[in-house]
């Protein structure tokens, strides 16, 4: 089995945030970065698929120069080799761009199972793995929990809302979003790390992929990026003690929405 | 390994003696992509593996400690030193020291892995033979089996090779029957391996390597003022039944076993002494922002930025020395065969002044961030709902063990005197008069610049100092200690300022000054308060030596100094460390 994992790289949790002069983003050099959680729930899984049924997994990121740090991770991890897209045609993509470059370049590659995160950390679209699959033409699943292998092809539990579940038969290929927390990161090792050292890295550009930079033309855009703005009210409820406390009650329902 | 490919090998001792460029030294920022790699893993297996056991481990549940080992093992965190045909990866001290600062976050489980992969593990990596290291070093490798090191006794502290321990031939000439006591053991109620010392025929020290089965029996735990999920404890050797094959070196070679390990021990030391304070500075930075006082937060007082600024400012320089140096151990290591462990050796023994330096220095300045820490904490710190407070008794431990700090400082001014110094200060009374000559008073501040002419007045002094030492006392010197510590204060001082130097010019020519403006700010301070107390050193050594007038004139050239405003650098290096939420050096 051919497994591809998508990686996004994105800043640590615990980075300082600071919003850059023009107001559209945070201030990217005062940043460190990370594997985004749900995608390193992906690669845990396809790890783990191909020590049951054999195979490849290849490690996808698309980003600058930096992005090979989550490709190495995934590498040192036990990933097999690595796709790293890069090309200043792909800074600053939307979800959609950033979708059609994947599915480009994995079409390219050919795959039996096409794995992203539910969505990533820093924009939280949810809709990159979804766009690629459209683009590809294939089926996919998303906030997926568990991938079985079947003779059919695949059976996938999904996650409903209210701890519900779903389990869907769905043909192979197909691209799946995994959701954060379905299984147990292994870590990488010292050694495995020194191995990565030795496993290939194919660098992909726009013009190989035969993309046409102006289809990957943003179709939104960040205007304005601000701080919440904390601020303390104090009202007053005035009446006697009935209606206080039957007012208070309406406000700690529909405004604070506490209960 | 080609990481510190660019740094040339350098003759231990020899700072004092000659200049240094920034490009001929190691510094953190050198630091390759793999060996961050490495860190991660450590870090991550310490947060999520060893921080949620913390209650366990600090309970003194063994088991868990041991499992905890195991995963370490199985992550490879246990076999970076050791040679790779016999299990290890045969990696670099810059990579395995990288790795232990990552283990500093919890200091007791850091002092057993610690203890088992460095003076437990390494006396067999560079002194046992082909079937003494294939027999037990893939197995220390994994951490099946754990080792710890066996050198103090009741009566022999400081002074090991009074060691009291016998070793005595059985008739059959087949084992060697050990009977004595070992105190303060590391791992020792749980360890399976133990490198003891002691004196074949009541004589000749020698190390062994001695199974528990052997017949080595864990006293009870000792009640310790810090390092509460660590190990320690008596190892009682009651006509322990060790295998003639289980002499470690060559019988009567057991202090040459004993004081090359407490090297490496001493500069690993150094890394995790200064993870430990770069620990305590965040959780001082987070707290100050947290507080409220007065309206407002306390990182806002001049007096509790100074406290953070100062632990930055140690944070960064012990980093600078500790780099520094185990770039010059692996650079010196790359040109010896890894399997000629006398080459090894003689490499790793010729900078043991370096490393008695960065040993004193870095538990030092641990013991003055953990301390501030407290202070910053106020009441809080003395709580042990709070980190502060473990934080400041773990960190007690690091100035006694490894060989105290007053035997460090005597050590380093005699062993220069024996080593790299022996050919330099030749025609003692010459080159006092040559350096008075050459002192100059200075005036100016121009940050970098400054701190070279400053460090070379210092050099200038930490020489002086020397030579009077010798001029004064002759072989005498043993019964002046506290003149010998002066002038170790001074040498040290020479070798953080330079270190620091080195430092903030790679990193100048690497970024640029506009980025590097903190670092700037943080030696100004560093030597500007250096040169005050390497003053006071010398001229408290001036008062107690011959030929005194010359010496106050020396070293009276070298302490005027231009005021600098400690306060407003001290600001700006505390309000970025505010900023940015965390010390990022
Ligand atoms: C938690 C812990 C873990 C330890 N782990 C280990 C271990 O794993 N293996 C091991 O072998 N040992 C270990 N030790 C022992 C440790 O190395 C010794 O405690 C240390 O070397 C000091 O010896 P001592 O305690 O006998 O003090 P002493 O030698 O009695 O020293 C007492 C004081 O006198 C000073 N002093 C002694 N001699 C001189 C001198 N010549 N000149 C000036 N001052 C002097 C010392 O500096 C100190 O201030 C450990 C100790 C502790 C507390």
């Amino acid at each position: 089995m051919k497994i591809i994992v998508c990686l996004k790289q994105v800043p640590k949790n615990d980075s300082v945030l600071r919003i850059n002069e023009q107001g559209t983003w945070i201030q990217d050099r005062d940043l460190t970065y990370e594997i985004n959680e749900s995608d390193a729930y992906g690669l845990e899984a396809a790890l783990q698929l191909k020590e049951k049924h054999g195979g490849e997994v290849i490690a996808l990121s698309l980003g600058p120069a930096r992005v090979q740090s989550v490709i190495k991770e995934a590498l040192a991890r036990g990933a097999d080799r690595g796709i790293h897209l890069e090309d200043t045609a792909f800074d600053n993509l939307d979800a959609y761009g950033i979708g059609t470059a994947i599915a480009a370049a994995t079409k390219a590659e050919g795959f039996d199972l096409l794995l992203t995160g539910l969505q990533s950390d820093d924009y939280g679209f949810a809709q990159t793995g979804v766009i690629a699959a459209e683009l590809l033409g294939l089926p996919h699943t998303t906030i997926v929990m568990d991938v079985e292998l079947n003779d059919a092809g695949l059976r996938v539990k999904r996650e409903l809302e209210n701890g519900f579940f779903q389990w869907v038969n769905m043909p192979a290929p197909a691209v799946l979003t995994i959701q954060s927390g379905i299984n147990t990161l292994r870590y990488a090792t010292l050694k495995g790390i020194m191995a990565a050292k030795k496993k290939e890295i194919k660098k992909l550009d726009a013009a190989t992929l035969g993309i046409d930079a102006a289809s990957l033309a943003p179709r939104m855009e960040f205007r304005r990026i601000y701080l919440p703005q904390k601020n303390k009210q104090t009202q007053f409820i005035e009446g006697s003690a009935g209606d206080i406390a039957a007012k208070l009650i309406d406000k700690l329902k529909n405004e604070a929405r506490v209960f | 390994m080609s990481e510190t490919g660019k740094v040339s090998v350098v003759k231990g001792g020899m700072f004092l003696f000659e200049g240094r460029k920034s490009e001929d030294v190691f510094t953190r920022e050198d630091i390759s992509e793999e060996q961050q790699m490495f860190a991660g893993v450590a870090e991550e297996f310490m947060q999520k593996e060893v921080m949620t056991r913390s209650e366990q481990i600090y309970a003194k549940d063994w088991p868990v400690t041991r499992e905890l080992l195991l995963k370490a093992g199985e992550l490879d965190l246990l076999r970076i030193d050791i040679p790779e045909q016999f299990g290890g990866l045969g990696l670099d001290k810059v990579s395995s020291a990288f790795v232990g600062e990552q283990i500093a976050l919890m200091p007791s489980f850091g002092a057993s892995l610690g203890a088992h992969t460095t003076i437990g593990t390494l006396p067999i990596v560079y002194f046992g033979n082909d079937e003494q290291r294939a027999k037990y070093l893939p197995r220390l490798a994994s951490g099946e089996l754990i080792a710890a090191f066996c050198l103090t006794e009741p009566s022999a502290g400081s002074d090991a090779l009074n060691a009291k321990t016998k070793a005595t031939l059985t008739p059959d000439g087949k084992h060697y029957l050990l009977k004595g006591q070992k105190m303060w053991i590391t791992n020792g109620g749980f360890a399976d391996i133990f490198i003891v010392f002691a004196k074949v025929d009541g004589e000749k020290f020698t190390a062994f390597i001695v199974e528990r089965d052997h017949g080595a029996v864990s006293g009870h735990e000792e009640k310790k003022l810090g390092l509460d999920g660590s190990s320690t404890t008596a190892v009682m050797l009651e006509d322990c039944k060790v295998p003639v094959e289980n002499v470690l070196g060559e019988i009567g070679k057991g202090h040459v076993v004993a004081f090359n390990i407490l090297n490496f021990g001493r500069l690993k030391l150094g890394s995790r002494n200064i993870g430990g304070a770069k620990i305590s500075l965040n959780n001082s930075i987070a707290y100050s922002k947290e507080r409220h006082q007065f309206g407002r937060a306390i990182a806002n007082f001049g007096l509790i930025k100074r406290k953070l600024a100062e632990m930055a400012i140690r944070c960064f320089v012990g980093d600078a020395m500790v780099w520094r140096t185990l770039g010059m151990v692996d650079k010196a290591l790359e040109n010896v065969d890894s399997n000629d462990s006398m080459q090894v050796l003689k490499a790793i023994e010729q900078y043991a002044v370096e490393c008695s330096i960065v040993k004193v220095w870095t538990s030092e300045a641990l013991a003055t961030v953990t301390d501030e820490t407290v202070q910053v904490y106020g009441g809080y710190g003395y709580s042990k709902d709070y980190p502060a407070e473990r934080a400041y008794r773990d960190a007690r431990i690091t100035r006694i063990y490894e060989g105290t700090n007053e035997i460090q400082r005597i050590l380093i001014p005699t062993r220069l005197l024996k080593g790299a110094g022996k050919d330099q200060l030749q025609n003692l009374s010459e080159s006092i008069s040559d350096i008075i000559d050459r002192t100059r008073i200075y005036f100016g501040d121009e940050g970098v610049p400054t701190a070279r002419r400053t460090l070379k007045s210092v050099k200038e002094t930490a020489r002086l100092a020397l030579s009077s030492l010798v001029e004064s006392h002759g072989d005498k010197l043993s019964e002046e200690q506290e003149a010998v510590a002066l002038a170790a204060d001074i040498i040290i001082e020479a070798y953080a300022i330079e270190s620091a130097i080195l430092r903030v010019e790679k990193l100048v020519s690497a970024k640029g000054a506009d980025a590097c403006r903190i670092p700037t700010e943080m030696l100004r301070v560093y030597v500007n308060d250096a040169a005050d107390r390497v003053a006071i050193s010398a001229r408290n050594l001036a008062g107690a030596v011959k030929e005194s007038a010359k010496l106050m004139q020396a070293f009276e050239r070298l302490a005027p100094q231009t005021p600098i405003n400690t306060i407003e650098s001290r600001r700006l290096i505390a309000d970025s460390l505010i900023e940015s939420g965390r010390y990022l050096w």
